[in-house]
């Protein structure tokens, strides 16, 4: 068993610790700068026929949100089979 | 007979049939209260969480609340919405590691210290409370245009009949939501081998 391995676990909990940053990001990038920050700007653009900051809030940042869920648990998949502690 | 009694006899006729399923599937321990002793594959009981979740709090209450605030009701969208990632990529695979059902638990037992783990519970509590008036209130709504009664009394039955059910079964779950009960009735008939550990957050 790897799991007593610190240095690996380290590195594996860094790892862990990136992927969230890089998925927060994301989730703070639609949802507060394009829902709510630019929002005014954005809407000079059109999507589908809606202003495209009206979309980021009601619909893109949702569907983002259900994407970097799937994401996040795709590639912690990987990293558990990686550092060989997956269950 | 007028539609108003056949509304009352068909309620009264389901709420039994919940009432009885609760029974027959009661909970018998705190593993089988919240994760129905593990025996339900992953899947199902992502589906019996997501159909507690379709609730009268998100459909009428939340629906409302964005069409009567216009765009402003966006942040209770993504509030409410972005609030699961959070739960999914800070607190999902703690609590599965683990191995506890609640939030409150798991920050007093990581954190050693039953102040923290009081101070979870108190905002759980506030959580809580802001989802069940919005439910409440839809709950109400919908049984009193359904038997024609004032919405404080719709409200009452709903909750009267609310209290019976989760005796009857000593859940914590709403039998009047479908995923649950299924849940519930199927966990005894599956075979308890698989003991893959699904924490499943409140």
């Amino acid at each position: 068993m790897s799991i007593h391995a610190t240095k690996e676990l380290q590195a594996y909990w860094k790892e862990n610790l990136f992927y969230i940053a890089v998925l927060l990001g994301i989730w703070f990038l639609v949802s507060y700068v394009c829902g709510i920050l630019i929002v005014n700007q954005l809407d000079a653009y059109t999507i589908g026929g809606f202003p495209l900051g009206f979309w980021f809030a009601n619909q893109g940042s949702l569907v983002t949100f259900v994407v970097l869920i799937w994401v996040y648990v795709w590639l912690m998949d990987r990293l558990d089979i990686k550092y060989n502690v997956q269950q | 007979m007028t539609i108003l009694q056949w509304t009352w006899i068909l309620t009264g006729l389901s709420f039994a049939l919940y009432i009885y399923i609760a029974y027959a599937a009661r909970a018998k321990s705190t593993g089988d209260f919240y994760v129905a002793e593990k025996s339900v594959p992953p899947f199902m009981n992502g589906m019996a969480t997501g159909a507690d979740w379709m609730s009268a709090a998100s459909f009428i209450s939340m629906a409302g609340l964005i069409s009567f605030l216009g765009r402003d009701g966006s942040y209770y969208l993504m509030g409410w919405t972005g609030g699961y990632v959070l739960l999914a990529m800070l607190f999902g695979p703690y609590l599965r590691k683990y191995g506890k059902f609640t939030i409150p638990q798991f920050i007093g037992d990581r954190y050693y210290s039953n102040t923290a783990r009081v101070i979870a519970l108190v905002c759980a509590i506030f959580v809580s409370f802001t989802y069940v008036a919005g439910q409440m209130r839809g709950v109400g709504v919908v049984f009193s245009r359904f038997m024609d009664v004032s919405i404080d009394t719709g409200r009452d039955h709903r909750h009267g009949a609310g209290l019976l059910l989760r005796h009857a079964g000593r859940d914590e779950g709403d039998y009047l939501h479908p995923g649950r009960a299924v849940r519930r009735s199927d966990h005894r008939l599956s075979d308890p081998g698989d003991l893959r550990l699904h924490a499943v957050h409140r």
